[in-house]
C-alpha cells in the first residue's frame, strides 16, 4: 500500500492555492458566456462580418492557454513591485468599468485587459516574459469594430486588385474593362467590394504566421520574423488577386455554380486552408537551421 | 521590499482581487445567468425602424419643393428611395429640378458602410472637384461632401452625407463614434444616407452651384431632424 500511495500525486489541502483557484473560478464564470458567444458567432457566422474577422481566435486562444500552462512553474517565481501592483490595479479597474458597460466591444476588450491586470498585480511586469505573447494572441483575437472602421479606406487596395485582375484577364484574352474597383465582362458588373479586398485573410495569415513563428521558436530571431511576416503579406495579397480573378471570370461567363462555390461555400474555406498550408510548408522550408560545424569536428 | 514579497502581503492582495472580481461577478454576470441572456449580445434597440422604412419606401416631403416622381429601387443590394423634385415656384424659367436619393438604417446592427460607392457603381459617372460643405440646421452641424459628376448625357453637382440626430458627415466613422457614445446611455443614433443630384451646365464650374445645392440640403436635413430623427 505504501508504494502505491507514492505513485499517486498527493493532494495536500494546506498547500493548494485556494485563493488563486477561487480567482480563476470567478474569472471563468465571468467570461465563459462571452467566450461561448464569440465561438458561436465564429462557427455559425451568426453575428457579423466584422466578428468573423477574428475567427482565428479558435486556434489562437487555446494555444495561448497552452503556452501559459506550459510556463506555470516559471510564473511562480515572479513577484510584483509596488509600481506593478498599482499598474495592475489600474488595469483591473479599467477592465471592470468596461465589463460593466454591457456594450459588446467594451466587454470583449475587458477580457485581455483584466487578464493583463491580474498578471501585473500578482506577478509583476517580469511575468510578461511568459504571459505577454499569449495575451497578445488573445488581444488580436478579441472581436472589435476596427475592420468596420478601416473598410472605407481600403479603396486603393480594391482598385489595385481590380486593376491587376483586369490585366491578368486581358493577357488571357478575356475582354474585360476596368473602372476603379468595378469590372465589366460580357455586360456584367463585378465590384471588388471592401470585404473582397482580402484583409480578413491577410489578418488571419499574419496571426497564423505569429503562431508558427512561436511554435518553431523563430520568434526570437527578429530578422527571420520580419522576413516571414513580409512573405506572408505578399503571399496573402497574391492569393487574393488570384481568387478575385477567378471570381470575376466565373461571374462574367455565367458560371454561377463555381462562383458561389468560391464566394459563399466551402471553396472559400478551401482557399483559406490552402493558403495557411503554404505558410506551414514555408516555415519548415525556409527556417534557417544551424550549420553543422564540420571544420571543428574534422580538423 | 521584503514585506512586499512575503506571503502575507501576497495573500492580502489576492483576497482583495478575489473580492473585487466577486463583486463584478455578482453585479455584472449573475443577472445574465438568471435571465439566460446577456445585454451585450445586442446593441440597444433602434426605436424608429418603422419610420426609417417609410422613408426608404416613400421618400420625404421637402419644404419649398414639390415631388414629381418617387420610386423605391434596389441599388447595390439595398432598397433606396429615389425622388425627383422641383422648386415650388410658378416661374418656369427659374424653376429648378433635382433628384434626392435616400437610404436608411434597417436594423439595430446596420451601420453605414459603402453607400457612396454603391451609388458610384450604379451611376457609372466620372467625377472630380471633390470638396466639403458645412452648414448648420436647427443647431446641428452638418458636413457634406460635394463633387461634380458627369456621364455622356448630363453633368451634376452631387452632395452626400449621413444624417443623425446630432450631426451629419459623409464618413461612417463620424456616425460610429456618435452612436457608440449614445449606446453608453442606452440610446442610439439612427442614420439616413442622403445624396442630392442637382443638374448643372455641362462641365460648368461646381462653385457656381454650391449655394444652390446647400439651399436644397438644408430643408432636407431640417425635415429629417424634425420628423424621424426627433427626440432620439
Amino acid at each position: 500500500m505504501q508504494t502505491l500511495r507514492s505513485t499517486v500525486p498527493s493532494f495536500d489541502p494546506k498547500r493548494f492555492p485556494w485563493i488563486l483557484g477561487a480567482i480563476g473560478l470567478v474569472l471563468t464564470l465571468m467570461y465563459a458566456p462571452l467566450l461561448g458567444h464569440w465561438v458561436h458567432g465564429w462557427v455559425k457566422k451568426s453575428i457579423s462580418i466584422e466578428h468573423e474577422y477574428f475567427s482565428h481566435g479558435m486556434l489562437g486562444i487555446p494555444f495561448a492557454g497552452y503556452l501559459v500552462w506550459q510556463g506555470r512553474s516559471k510564473l511562480a517565481q515572479f513577484s510584483a513591485s509596488v509600481t506593478d501592483q498599482l499598474l495592475g490595479m489600474g488595469l483591473c479597474t479599467t477592465a471592470g468599468i468596461f465589463y460593466m458597460s454591457n456594450l459588446a466591444d467594451f466587454v470583449s476588450l475587458s477580457l485581455p485587459l483584466m487578464l493583463a491586470g491580474v498578471a501585473m498585480l500578482l506577478k509583476g511586469r517580469s511575468s510578461f516574459a511568459v504571459v505577454g505573447f499569449p495575451l497578445l494572441l488573445l488581444l488580436f483575437a478579441t472581436p472589435n469594430e476596427i475592420p468596420y472602421l478601416i473598410a472605407p479606406y481600403t479603396a486603393p487596395l480594391q482598385i489595385f486588385i481590380a486593376g491587376t485582375a483586369g490585366v491578368i484577364l486581358q493577357i488571357l484574352g478575356i475582354p474585360v474593362t476596368v473602372d476603379q474597383m468595378f469590372l465589366y465582362l460580357n455586360g456584367k458588373q463585378v465590384e471588388v467590394a471592401p470585404y473582397c479586398a482580402g484583409l480578413k485573410m491577410l489578418f488571419t495569415s499574419l496571426y497564423v504566421a505569429l503562431l508558427l513563428l512561436d511554435w518553431t521558436g523563430m520568434l526570437r530571431s527578429r530578422k527571420f520574423t520580419a522576413f516571414f511576416l513580409a512573405g506572408t503579406v505578399i503571399l496573402s495579397v497574391t492569393g487574393n488577386i488570384v481568387r478575385n480573378t477567378l471570381l470575376i471570370y466565373w461571374h462574367g461567363t455565367g458560371q454561377d455554380g463555381l462562383f458561389n462555390w468560391l464566394h459563399d461555400s466551402w471553396g472559400g474555406d478551401f482557399y483559406s486552408a490552402g493558403l495557411l498550408g503554404i505558410l506551414v510548408w514555408a516555415i519548415g522550408h525556409f527556417e534557417p537551421r544551424p550549420e553543422p560545424r564540420q571544420e571543428t569536428q574534422n580538423p | 521590499m521584503a514585506s512586499l514579497t512575503s506571503s502575507k502581503s501576497d495573500r492580502i492582495l489576492q483576497i482583495t482581487l478575489l473580492i473585487f472580481l466577486s463583486i463584478l461577478l455578482a453585479v455584472g454576470t449573475v443577472p445574465g445567468y438568471l435571465a439566460g441572456k446577456w445585454q451585450w449580445q445586442n446593441p440597444p434597440a433602434v426605436k424608429v425602424l418603422g419610420e426609417l422604412k417609410q422613408i426608404r419606401k416613400q421618400g420625404i416631403e421637402i419644404p419649398g419643393w414639390r415631388t414629381t416622381e418617387q420610386k423605391s429601387m434596389i441599388l447595390g443590394e439595398h432598397p433606396w428611395s429615389i425622388q425627383t423634385i422641383e422648386s415650388a415656384t410658378k416661374d418656369a424659367i427659374t424653376k429648378d429640378t433635382a433628384t434626392v436619393f435616400l437610404f436608411t438604417q434597417n436594423g439595430p446592427r446596420d451601420q453605414p458602410q459603402v453607400e457612396w460607392s454603391d451609388l458610384d457603381g450604379v451611376q457609372r459617372w466620372k467625377r472630380d472637384s471633390d470638396s466639403q460643405q458645412s452648414f448648420i440646421v436647427n443647431q446641428v452641424p452638418v458636413t457634406a461632401r460635394l463633387f461634380r459628376a458627369w456621364n455622356s448625357k448630363r453633368t451634376y453637382a452631387v452632395m452626400q452625407w449621413y444624417a443623425w440626430s446630432e450631426g451629419g458627415h459623409p464618413e461612417p466613422s463620424h456616425w460610429f463614434f456618435a452612436d457608440r457614445l449614445a449606446q453608453f446611455q442606452g440610446k442610439r443614433q439612427p442614420w439616413i444616407a442622403v445624396s442630392i443630384l442637382l443638374p448643372m451646365e455641362p462641365l460648368d464650374d461646381l462653385n457656381k452651384y454650391r449655394d444652390k445645392i446647400t439651399a436644397l440640403a438644408q430643408p432636407i436635413e431640417s425635415r429629417l431632424l424634425e420628423t424621424t430623427l426627433k427626440s432620439q
